[in-house]
């Protein structure tokens, strides 16, 4: 079962940014920590809670905190 | 995933070399900033690291078996097989098992190979050198690693050059009552993932022929790697030799990095206690990084190191898992290695380069 709420708690962690925060038009290029060791955060927190790797070109692919919703959802859909 | 065992074997001792020069988090900080380094820091666990300026390879690997056989379980003479892991070598013809037979002294009917691997290699080294000595082809076999992974770092990239370490290993291999079960296993699809290309030049006449290019690591595809292979390797070994974690006196990772190593664990599910992360000091060493642990372990050579799994992962890409009685083994500290010469108290980076990366 994914944890959704510590998973966005995590996610807010890897940015170095209060959960409050963590909106879902934000850029993530905008942010300082949004950087090579983030996304392999951003791999390792998906696959411990679903068990489903994330691509490194998926993570090129996203561009505001909303799309890294979206794509950890589809990951939740491919582990259920 | 099969699991393979080689009988009649025991590793008799274990130790490491450090180069003496250490890189501390405030030479860090000259080159990437406080703040940057802090947040780097916390997640890899490693604050400083150990880089030589001026030792080669094989000088770290002879202070390696130096130190080892100085405790005495064997003389130079007796060793009929060297194998030595490193993906630095000294010169590129011969390899460094050659240099390293000759300062030991060891003798002229030693079985020396040089093998080229990563983090993985103390694994498959083991594998090589149990088969040796079941076989009865060897009856003393210096297993060596190291590597001056610094050298071939682009040093303006902070995620490598707060990463890697130097250092280098010595393990005495001999016959004995234990056993080695492990699995292998390999995927060269993910070579790219950890690669250091080499550039043949094209120009007749050209002197340098060939130009090693600098380390190049895809991290989310090596975290994605080992948090898919890692856990299961290990959990298929156990259950095949009718273990289990929480059976495990210790399970020794290589020391990638903290964050990597905390998720393995849980998802592996064994005791923090059982699971040691000693990376902090020295960085990550590649092939060497399981035998310091090893060499700085309170449990190794006591009842409560009988069952002992090993795991490498890495360049190749490339795994291996190894469960071992490490009971009678002699865990040697490890030992420093000063530069060569005096060096000028500078960082490694240019005042310009700094903060640019």
């Amino acid at each position: 079962m994914v944890d959704l709420v510590k998973m966005r708690a995590s996610i807010a962690e890897i940015l170095l940014i209060p959960v409050a925060e963590l909106h879902g038009e934000t850029r993530l290029e905008n942010s300082d920590n949004w950087d090579s060791m983030a996304r392999i955060g951003i791999v390792a927190l998906v696959f411990e809670q679903t068990g489903v790797n994330v691509s490194g070109e998926e993570i090129d692919g996203v561009v505001t905190v909303q799309d890294l919703f979206d794509l950890i959802d589809r990951k939740i859909e491919v582990a259920a | 995933m099969s699991v393979l065992t080689i009988e009649g074997v025991a590793i008799r001792a274990v130790t490491a070399a450090l180069p003496e020069r250490r890189v501390t988090e405030e030479d860090f900080a000259l080159l990437f900033g406080a703040k940057e380094v802090a947040r780097i820091t916390k997640s890899t666990g490693i604050q400083s690291i150990r880089e030589t300026r001026t030792l080669h390879t094989s000088d770290l690997i002879i202070a390696a078996c130096r130190n080892l056989l100085d405790q005495g379980h064997a003389a130079p003479q007796d060793i009929d097989g060297l194998i030595v892991v490193t993906q630095t070598p000294d010169s590129w013809v011969p390899g460094v098992g050659f240099m390293v037979q000759q300062a030991l002294g060891l003798p002229q009917h030693c079985l020396v190979l040089n093998v080229a691997a990563g983090c993985s290699g103390y694994i498959s080294a083991l594998v090589q050198a149990g088969a040796l000595i079941s076989s009865g082809a060897c009856k003393k076999i210096l297993l060596c690693t190291g590597d001056v992974t610094t050298r071939i770092l682009d040093e303006r990239d902070r995620h490598v050059k707060m990463l890697f370490g130097d250092a280098a290993s010595a393990t005495l291999l001999e016959p004995g009552a234990g056993k080695f079960e492990f699995i292998c296993g390999a995927d060269g699809s993910g070579a790219a993932a950890l690669q250091s290309d080499i550039t043949y030049a094209r120009e007749a006449g050209n002197h340098d022929c060939a130009t090693i290019q600098r380390l190049q690591m895809d991290g989310t595809a090596v975290m994605n790697f080992a948090l898919s292979r890692v856990p299961q390797t290990v959990k298929a070994l156990l259950e095949a030799t009718g273990s289990s974690p929480a059976a495990l006196d210790l399970l020794v990772l290589h020391q990638a990095n903290a964050f990597m190593l905390n998720y393995l664990r849980r998802m592996i599910g064994v005791a923090a206690e059982k699971m040691p992360v000693d990376i902090d000091g020295v960085g990550n060493t590649s092939s060497t990084s399981i035998p310091i642990v090893l060499s700085r372990h309170a449990a190794i050579g006591t009842p409560q190191a009988e069952h002992v799994v090993l795991c490498g992962f890495g360049a190749g890409l490339s795994w291996g898992a190894l469960k071992v009685d490490l009971r009678l083994t002699t865990a040697v500290a490890p030992c420093e290695v000063p530069e060569k010469t005096a060096l000028a108290d500078e960082p490694a980076l240019a005042p310009s380069e700094r903060l640019q990366a």
